[in-house]
């Protein structure tokens, strides 16, 4: 029992040899992995490696085939639907490389739209607070049009923060944002780990996006094949190269 | 972005169009369904009566129910049923009673051909008719003439009234009222001719009458007060009145069916369109209970004034309708128009619900969208059709292929009725199995545009096949307007023609007397009879017969055309005797339709009611073939014209060459027509009744065109990125058109083969039911302006808006 409490306090969220099918393709073959607590790690892949994947089970999103996935001690796999949203709504926080805003919705509206689906009401000074913290606090009331690619990723990121999630999910977010842009995004990123103590696993192809992580995991074919611990972008560059 | 946001208005604003459209129709169905529910015809000779006595209004039947407490039917009497005159004295005795008239009508003819209303001169106080000159009848050959007959008083007049015509005496006139004919109270029951009886016992009172005294004084009649007083004078609305019912309740369930049809493709569209919109929210917490939630929302607040709207339209909509079909007289003249917000309030709420069902059912796949799919570059659409629907649309299938069997095993009603069954269960099936025909089609039909043309022929196959929902959603409307249009048209047209062929080939007569008036006294067939050359006239008289007939197992009461025949009528029209002899018909006899034969042979007794009401057994001494032609009941005509209104004939058969001129030249109004003359008549009748099945046609056609064309302008629409990325790897302009004219093609094709299939099989098995043929009367014209008011509007709906989007001049660029 007490491995079991200091488990479910230093580990964020683990998987024990999970596998997704697709069909006859199998895109995770019987993966474990913890992440501890407070930690960023950047999870790294060719295409096809099964990174996205990863996330998807990681994250709640989606339903593995084998294994089990748990979030906070919660082994989301026997969850329903809905309580699964539930969870996912209230303990994580995600960002995703494209189309992450509703269009029609301003700002604000995008930032409070998981406290607004929770039922909750947003704390004004919250909302602040976070719309400061990525920059945008003069921007309430502009639509996602009317913002640039890195200022629309750093909406998407307080909402993300919106409702302190223990673990935030960030799939590809500097993929479509130019060098200088991406910096700014994985600097605010790098705040929410070493600021407010927030669990990041961030999935990259870009080993300057992945040299910002704590450590760097390498998947190929569906398998952790390597983890690197306190990466620089050379040592990323070639560990990846030998994939 | 702000093309997603014209994306969502285009499909809400395709939706109001199409629940607008909808309330209008289900509203103005109300409107006509409220009217024949309150409709009484008016008081006009009975305004200064406090209540009216009658014969029964209706027959009634407990029928048994395999399994079933046994159901309680009702249809109404056609015909005026008599009343003992004796009676008039229990009902005087009723305190508050003045005085009670036996009230009798009759037809009259004057010379100058005018047809009015004969009743004796106590008749005139009910009204009251005033005398506006001279004074009232004393003897049996003076009359008391209306004005409007164009007869002063003091001149001599040659009336026919029951015989042939006679001279009266006319002592006075009354100005106002419909056209009416006095004579002495004595006169008036001889010309009437049933001792003992008249059509109504009118009560005068002074004050207020106790109805319950009425009624208790004469158990088994009818007392009418108030509006009801109308359908004594004229039975026409009481007996419309089943069928408008019937009618509107068809026609709204119809519209209600289309709607969902149209609106359920619209916002499965519009659905698809938003999944990533919808990916987004539920990867960022929302339940898929709120997903659906706020799509149920984003449809009610499409819904509501599209029904409020479409509501208050239908008043209109329905009063137009109404005035239409007494125009075209579809609906008997004195049949009101009942205007009240029930119907506007009834249409609302249907409409609502249609359009939530059928958003729920599209929200449902918003729980198939995981929320994964929002981090895809393109939310592709899933492979396969859900399993329910599948299942589902199966099973229609299944019980439309059972109705096809039912409908060419029997004939008559009970086909007719398997029929309808037949059309909506594959109309049904086409709506779930839509994308699985669209993909059969794109594959069948696009084999043929790749091989026509490599290019873009091949593209628009492509097109057609990737997009298997949305083109499903296309199809569907588009098969429901070529079946529904289709076999409403042309059943009506195949029965018509059968009709037309059976009475034409059955028709064995050289000469007919017809009358312009009321009718033909007894004599005049008795006179044709007399002149040299005429081997056989037989008298006709056309009335109605209820009787259970079984319909898909379960017997029904339902009103049938019969005809009382006269003498030698085997020798004048020959209905297809299959067993029997018609020469047997009279006395308490009557020969049957096989249609409606159902398990009775010549020798065994049917039981029915006849025209006014009475009920009858009679032994069956005839099953003959041709009902639609000679009505399901051939009566002999002594009994016809005992238990009908007026004991006139509608028409005289005559065989032989002789000049019959001399003997219609005796009855004020009669013609001699020959027999091509004669089937001109009948079918200028049957033109007549098609009238109603071409209105539902326009109003059910037209709103789905609106459904398909709005649904088409919408996916259209919401490709301008696809077509863009097209420009940008290379196709032309003129490619990218092309590819979508193939697409069109492949698409409006396989929805117009669907539609003509389900059209065509119904058709065959109508045909086969009603002719014992499988050839249906499709008018090749009428066929080709159906396809082509699908296919056109649909084709420009799905080309126009990619010619504006591609326009001419510019650059590629995606949006």
């Amino acid at each position: 029992m007490t491995t079991m409490t200091a488990e479910a306090t230093a580990v964020a969220v683990s998987l024990e040899s999970v596998t997704k099918d697709y069909g006859d393709v199998r895109a995770l073959d019987g993966v474990s992995w913890a992440f501890p607590r407070g930690g960023f790690t950047a999870v790294m892949g060719p295409s096809g490696s099964g990174k996205s994947t990863f996330l998807h089970c990681a994250s709640g999103l989606d339903r593995p085939s084998a294994g089990a996935v748990r979030i906070g001690g919660t082994d989301i796999g026997r969850l329903s639907e809905t309580r699964r949203t539930r969870l996912r709504r209230e303990r994580i926080g995600f960002v995703f490389q494209a189309f992450n805003l509703i269009p029609s919705m301003d700002v604000e509206q995008n930032i409070t739209l998981p406290l607004q689906l929770a039922g909750t009401k947003a704390d004004p000074g919250r909302v602040a607070e976070v719309a400061r913290r990525v920059g945008l606090a003069d921007r309430l009331r502009h639509r996602p049009s009317e913002l640039s690619g890195g200022q629309q990723q750093r909406v998407a990121l307080a909402r993300a923060l919106v409702t302190r999630p223990e673990v935030v999910f960030a799939d590809e977010p500097t993929g479509a944002l130019d060098p200088r842009t991406a910096r700014d995004v994985l600097r605010l990123l790098r705040e929410a780990v070493d600021l407010a103590g927030q669990t990041l696993v961030l999935v990259t192809h870009d080993p300057m996006a992945a040299a910002w992580a704590d450590s760097v995991l390498f998947l190929s074919r569906g398998r952790i094949v390597d983890e690197m611990t306190s990466p620089t972008v050379q040592g990323v560059m070639s560990r990846w190269e030998s994939l | 972005m702000s093309a997603g946001g014209r994306r969502i208005g285009g499909a809400f604003a395709g939706v109001f169009a199409a629940l607008l459209f909808a309330a209008a129709l289900v509203g103005s169905c109300g409107v006509l369904l409220e009217s024949a529910l309150r409709a009484h015809a008016p008081v006009e000779r009975y305004g200064a009566a406090a209540a009216v006595v009658s014969g029964p209004e209706k027959v009634e039947d407990m029928l048994r129910r395999p399994g079933d407490s046994p159901e309680h039917q009702t249809r109404p009497v056609a015909e005026r049923p008599r009343v003992p005159v004796a009676a008039a004295a229990r009902l005087r005795a009723v305190p508050g009673v003045r005085g009670v008239v036996a009230d009798v009508s009759f037809p009259v003819l004057t010379s100058t051909g005018a047809s009015v209303s004969g009743h004796g001169w106590d008749s005139a106080a009910l009204r009251p008719y005033r005398l506006s000159a001279g004074r009232a009848p004393r003897a049996a050959d003076e009359v008391v003439l209306s004005e409007s007959a164009g007869i002063p008083a003091g001149k001599s007049v040659s009336l026919q009234a029951g015989g042939t015509p006679r001279p009266y005496r006319v002592t006075g006139t009354v100005a106002s009222g419909p056209g009416a004919a006095f004579f002495t109270p004595a006169a008036a029951a001889a010309l009437y001719g049933r001792p003992g009886m008249a059509d109504a016992l009118v009560v005068t009172a002074d004050g207020k009458l106790d109805e319950g005294a009425l009624r208790a004084a004469v158990p088994g009649l009818t007392v009418a007060t108030g509006a009801a007083r109308g359908d004594v004078e004229d039975r026409a609305v009481l007996a419309a009145r089943p069928d408008i019912v019937d009618l509107a309740l068809s026609i709204g369930g119809v519209a209600v069916m289309t709607a969902l049809v149209v609106v359920g493709g619209l916002i499965a569209l519009a659905t698809r369109e938003r999944a990533r919109e919808f990916a987004l929210l539920r990867a960022v917490g929302a339940t898929p209970w709120q997903v659906r939630g706020k799509l149920l929302r984003e449809t009610l607040w499409t819904g509501v004034p599209a029904a409020l709207v479409g509501g208050v339209l239908s008043l209109g909509l329905g009063a137009a309708m109404h005035s239409l079909m007494i125009g075209k007289d579809a609906l008997p003249h004195g049949f009101g128009l009942s205007l009240s917000p029930l119907p506007a309030l009834a249409a609302f709420a249907i409409t609502i619900v249609a359009a939530l069902l059928t958003a729920l059912v599209a929200s449902l796949r918003v729980s198939r969208i995981r929320p994964v799919e929002a981090l895809g570059e393109s939310a592709a659409e899933p492979a396969r059709l859900p399993r329910w629907r599948l299942v589902t649309g199966v099973v229609f299938v299944v019980v439309g292929l059972n109705a096809l069997g039912v409908s060419t095993a029997t004939s008559g009603p009970t086909a007719a009725a398997s029929v309808g069954g037949l059309v909506i269960s594959l109309i049904v099936a086409t709506a779930l199995l839509g994308p699985l025909l669209a993909r059969l089609g794109s594959r069948r039909l696009g084999r043929l545009a790749a091989l026509a043309s490599p290019v873009s022929g091949r593209l628009g196959r492509h097109a057609s096949g990737a997009a298997a929902l949305r083109a499903g959603s296309v199809l569907t409307p588009v098969a429901l307007a070529i079946a529904f249009g289709c076999t409403q048209l042309f059943a009506q047209s195949t029965i018509a023609h059968a009709t037309r062929g059976q009475a034409a080939d059955g028709n064995r007569a050289d000469q007919v007397i017809v009358s312009a008036g009321p009718g033909l006294p007894a004599g005049a067939a008795e006179a044709a009879r007399r002149v040299p050359g005429v081997t056989a006239a037989t008298p006709v008289k056309r009335t109605t017969v209820v009787m259970a007939v079984k319909e898909l197992g379960e017997k029904d009461l339902r009103t049938l055309n019969a005809q009382g025949v006269g003498a030698s009528a085997e020798a004048t029209m020959d209905p297809k005797v299959r067993s029997g002899r018609l020469a047997d018909l009279r006395g308490g006899t009557v020969a049957l339709s096989r249609d409606v034969a159902a398990g009775l042979h010549v020798g065994s007794t049917a039981r029915f009611w006849l025209g006014d009401g009475t009920r009858v057994q009679a032994r069956v001494v005839a099953i003959y073939d041709r009902g639609l032609g000679f009505g399901d009941v051939l009566l002999p005509h002594a009994t016809a014209a005992a238990h009908s209104t007026t004991a006139l004939d509608d028409h005289v058969l005559v065989r032989g060459k002789a000049d019959l001129r001399p003997v219609a030249a005796a009855y004020a109004g009669a013609r001699v027509v020959d027999r091509d003359a004669y089937g001109e008549a009948l079918s200028r009748e049957l033109r007549l009744q098609g009238l109603v099945s071409l209105i539902v046609v326009a109003a059910i056609g037209g709103f789905i065109v609106i459904g398909v064309v709005t649904t088409l302008a919408l996916a259209t629409g919401a490709r301008r990125r696809e077509f863009a990325l097209l420009r940008l790897v290379g196709a032309t302009r003129r490619q990218v058109l092309a590819a979508l004219r193939w697409e069109a093609a492949i698409v409006l094709g396989t929805g117009l083969l669907t539609g003509a299939a389900i059209a065509l099989v119904t058709l065959l098995a109508l045909a086969m039911a009603v002719t014992g043929a499988p050839l249906p009367a499709i008018s090749p014209v009428a066929a080709a302006a159906i396809l082509a008011g699908v296919a056109g509007p649909a084709a420009a709906a799905m080309l126009l808006p990619a010619r504006a989007m591609l326009r001419r001049r510019s650059s590629p660029r995606l949006p």
